[in-house]
Parts: structure tokens; C-alpha cells; sequence
């Protein structure tokens, strides 16, 4: 299974004991797994932190029909103690924030920039200015405000409260948050789709769904 | 004269050549014939393209002018003196050469990141080194930097001694001896050293991404812009791939002839 970055911590824990079949594990950013698949690198389940990448690859006849297994919210992530910067207009007023995002390939990039493409331009501007560096997968995003290298981040609300406290979250305006649901699809050609659809419906209802909503994850299809 | 039947021997080991030839040379072969040129000509052309390969040749060219500067002297120090912990010295400063890029990256993060050893004292002086071009640069001095320090100890150490003492007898001072004498007579190996520096600085990746972050203009090297192109413009990704292999291959090769020519001068 080729999974987004930011379901490692849920699906780590819940095919360690899955039982129909011995799960493997290959976590990336969202767009480096679909890259993959279209170069005939492609696992048996395919993941992602979108609809577009799995819908794309479905009508590329490289993946089978994709379904919503979970949703997940765009948040603004500051270290939980001494942050610089409060909330979005703090981050546009300090000229010295520094801001890190994902690269607008991956989907946390892609939400990052529209969400932030519904801000008054000025506003908009003024963020984009901060970003200090773009990142390849939502993980290191949320490492380098970990580390202390930037002030604040935009990272899902379960990469959040992953951190165990060490980060917090900051809400975004209702207006602006981006729709964030999570598709899978069987990768065409998999000798184990069957094993593939039966995990797939456990992501939606099973083990692994109840993994996804205690870390924190969305129910499929639910706004926000 | 051997015998004109090749022997059981000869056959294996050339049959375990050709395996390494098509083991080493095919995914580059493939990168190259996969780039048609006329997508590579307009890749090239593209401004990230040409930003990514600039920041890579600039960075790399700072990294191995410090590293030549710096990295010289005490490659000849260690070449020509005799001391306690010498060895374990030597191994120490070869360690990035081996290490896995992530080690690399977090080493550099615990050392000049906010919370670092030195990057705590440097970030209450107001200066803040990840995420900038002069991060870039310290990632490819550490990783790189070992290869020339490796390629000089070996140049002053095949130096005749007799010849070093010479120029001391009629009246050199040390550093002449150093300046005017050993990096004369080195200069081959530590051209080479210097080529294979800027070469695996070309091709930095891991460290770099991690302390340096990756941003288009500012810390987005070569290398960075072809995983960063991978997922969305794979032909693309190609075709600066094709570009960072000619390159490194010419480098390769000219470190190659140097090494060659520097063994040629220490026989004669």
C-alpha cells in the first residue's frame, strides 16, 4: 500500500494487526506515489491525501475507481509555546515570520494555496512572502517548524495533534478552509486486488477507519 | 606471454565486468536515451531549469573555494605530521563521506539550527542559517568537502620528504616550503580532489533539503528541482537529470586525468 505522508501514525498502528493479509507500507508525498505508479512503480492500494491524483490516475487507467475514505483540515501550525506569530494576520503583519508550506504539487500545498487563494490579495501576498521553503511531503513541513527553522506552518489538524502537544493549531477562517478528503483506488494490475479492495473497505468502515477518526481524521464526504 | 585460451578465471571475471557495466551504466544510459533533444534544449531553456543549475554551480563553486582555502592546509598538516589520534582524526573527518544524507541533514540541524550547539548563540545575534543560500552552502562543504581533504592527504603524502627537506635546508620557512614547494608538486591530486568536491556538491541532495530547505531562486539546487519535478513533469525531471549526468560524468573524467597525471609526476 503507497499511502499519503500524513496517514502514517493512523495506518502504522492498524495493519500492524490486520489480519486478512500482511500489509507493507510505503508513505510519500501524495504526488511522488502517483509519479511512481505511472512509471509502473505502483504497490496494490494507492492513498492519497486527495481526490485529483487518484481521479487523474483512474482516467489514465492506471488505478481502479477511487472512494473517499477519510476527510482532514487545513490548519496554521505554531510551536505550542513562544510562538511568533498568533494567526493569519499576525503572519501577514510580521515581515520577519518565516513560513513553511508543501510544494503546490503535493496536496497539502495545493490546499495551502487555495485556501489561501480566497484571502483579500493583499493578505494573500503578504503570506506567500513569508514562505521560506516548500516541502516535498506534509512530514517535513511539519519538521521544520518542529526544529524550530520556521515560525509557523500549514499542515493538517491530525499532523497536529500527532505532535502530542508540541505544536498547536490554529484554526482557519470557515470561509476560506479548503475541502480536504482523502480518496484510495486499487492500482490496475495488482496480483492482490482483492486483498486490496478488502483493506480499502477497511479504511472506509473497518479497524483502520476507526484508526483514522481517533487520530483525528474526518469521517468521508464530511465538510471541512 | 598467457596463453590464448581464456582460463575459467578470465571468463568469470569478465563476465562480473559486464555485469557491472549494465548494473552501473544502464539507468544512465536510460535517462539519456529516454531525453529527446529537442525536450532537453527546451528544458534547459525553462527559467526554473536554469535557476536551479546556476544556484548548484554557484553553491558549489563557494563550497569547494572554501574547501580548497580551508580544507589544504590541514590535509597537508595531516599528511606530513605524526600525532596521537591521527588516525582516528582522519576517519572522523572522512565520516560525512559515508554517512546516510538524513544523518547528514540532522547533523547539521542539531549543530547551526535554532536550538543547536552554535545556532542558538548565532540566532540571539540575529542570524538565522537554515533555510538560507549560505545553509546551502555549509550542507555541500560538509558533504563534499571530505573528498578533497581525502584527495590532498594522499597528494602530500606521496611527496619525497627529501624534497620538502631540501627546500627547508637552503632557507625556506614553512609556508614557502607549503606555498612554493608541496602544493606544486601536489597540484594534480588536489585539482582532483577539488573536481570530485565540486562534483558530489553538484549532486547534494539529502542534506541540503533538510537544513536548507528547498525554495525556487534561493535553496532550490539542481538536484532539488528534479525531485521537486519528478511528480508533476517527469520529462522534464529527465531532461535535468540527462544535464547533471553529462556534467557529472565530465567531471568524473577530468578528476580521473588528474589523478592519472599526478601518479605520472610522483613515479618520474
Amino acid at each position: 500500500m503507497q499511502a499519503a505522508a500524513s496517514l502514517t501514525g493512523a495506518l502504522t498502528a492498524c495493519t500492524k494487526d490486520y489480519a486478512p493479509a500482511k500489509v507493507r507500507l510505503s508513505f510519500a508525498g501524495s504526488d511522488e506515489l502517483a509519479a511512481q505508479i505511472r512509471q509502473g512503480a505502483g504497490g496494490d492500494l494507492f492513498a492519497a491525501a486527495n481526490a485529483t491524483l487518484p481521479q487523474q490516475l483512474a482516467a489514465e487507467g492506471k488505478v481502479g475507481r477511487p472512494e473517499a475514505f477519510a476527510g482532514n483540515e487545513l490548519v496554521l501550525a505554531v510551536p505550542a509555546k513562544g510562538a511568533k506569530v498568533a494567526d493569519l494576520d499576525a503572519l501577514a503583519s510580521d515581515e520577519g515570520a518565516r513560513l513553511a508550506v508543501g510544494a503546490p504539487s503535493v496536496p497539502v500545498g495545493s490546499y495551502t494555496r487555495k485556501a489561501l487563494g480566497r484571502l483579500p490579495e493583499k493578505q494573500r501576498s503578504a503570506i506567500l512572502a513569508r514562505v521560506r521553503t516548500e516541502e516535498p511531503d506534509v512530514k517535513s513541513v511539519l519538521a521544520k517548524l518542529q526544529q524550530g527553522v520556521v515560525d509557523a506552518a500549514f499542515v493538517y489538524r491530525t499532523d497536529v495533534q500527532a505532535t502530542k502537544g508540541a505544536v498547536r493549531a490554529v484554526a482557519l477562517p470557515a470561509a476560506i478552509q479548503p475541502k480536504v478528503s482523502y480518496e484510495a483506488a486499487v492500482v490496475t494490475g495488482s496480483k492482490h486486488a482483492d486483498a486490496a479492495r478488502a483493506l480499502l473497505a477497511d479504511l472506509r468502515t473497518g479497524a483502520c477507519g476507526q484508526a483514522l477518526r481517533s487520530a483525528g481524521f474526518l469521517a468521508p464526504g464530511a465538510a471541512g | 606471454m598467457r596463453g590464448r585460451r581464456p582460463t575459467p578465471f578470465g571468463v568469470l571475471a569478465s563476465a562480473a565486468l559486464v555485469g557491472v557495466v549494465l548494473a552501473l551504466a544502464l539507468p544512465l544510459v536510460a535517462i539519456l536515451t529516454d531525453t529527446a533533444p529537442a525536450r532537453l534544449w527546451a528544458s534547459l531553456r525553462s527559467d526554473a531549469s536554469l535557476t536551479a543549475l546556476g544556484l548548484s554551480f554557484l553553491g558549489s563553486g563557494i563550497a569547494v573555494l572554501v574547501v580548497v582555502v580551508v580544507g589544504t592546509p590541514a590535509a597537508y598538516v595531516l599528511a606530513t605530521t605524526r600525532f596521537p589520534g591521527r588516525t582516528l582524526l582522519g576517519a572522523l573527518l572522512e565520516l560525512p563521506l559515508v554517512l546516510p544524507p538524513a544523518v547528514a541533514g540532522i547533523g547539521l540541524l542539531a549543530a547551526f539550527g535554532p536550538q543547536g550547539v552554535v545556532g542558538g548563540a548565532l540566532d540571539d545575534a540575529g542570524v538565522r542559517l537554515p533555510l538560507t543560500f549560505a545553509a546551502v552552502v555549509v550542507a555541500l562543504v560538509f558533504v563534499a568537502g571530505p573528498f578533497h581533504l581525502r584527495q590532498a592527504q594522499s597528494a602530500f603524502g606521496a611527496l619525497d620528504p627529501a624534497v620538502l627537506d631540501a627546500a627547508r635546508l637552503s632557507g625556506a620557512g614553512e609556508g614557502a616550503v607549503f606555498l612554493r614547494v608541496a602544493v606544486p608538486l601536489a597540484a594534480p591530486g588536489l585539482g582532483a580532489g577539488a573536481t570530485l568536491t565540486f562534483a558530489r556538491a553538484i549532486g547534494e541532495f539529502g542534506a541540503t533539503l533538510m537544513f536548507a530547505g528547498s525554495l525556487a531562486g534561493v535553496t532550490r539546487t539542481a538536484s532539488l528541482e528534479v525531485y521537486t519535478r519528478f511528480a508533476t513533469d517527469f520529462p522534464g525531471a529527465l531532461a535535468l537529470s540527462a544535464v547533471l549526468v553529462v556534467i557529472s560524468a565530465l567531471l568524473l573524467l577530468l578528476a580521473r586525468f588528474l589523478t592519472a597525471r599526478g601518479e605520472v609526476d610522483a613515479r618520474a
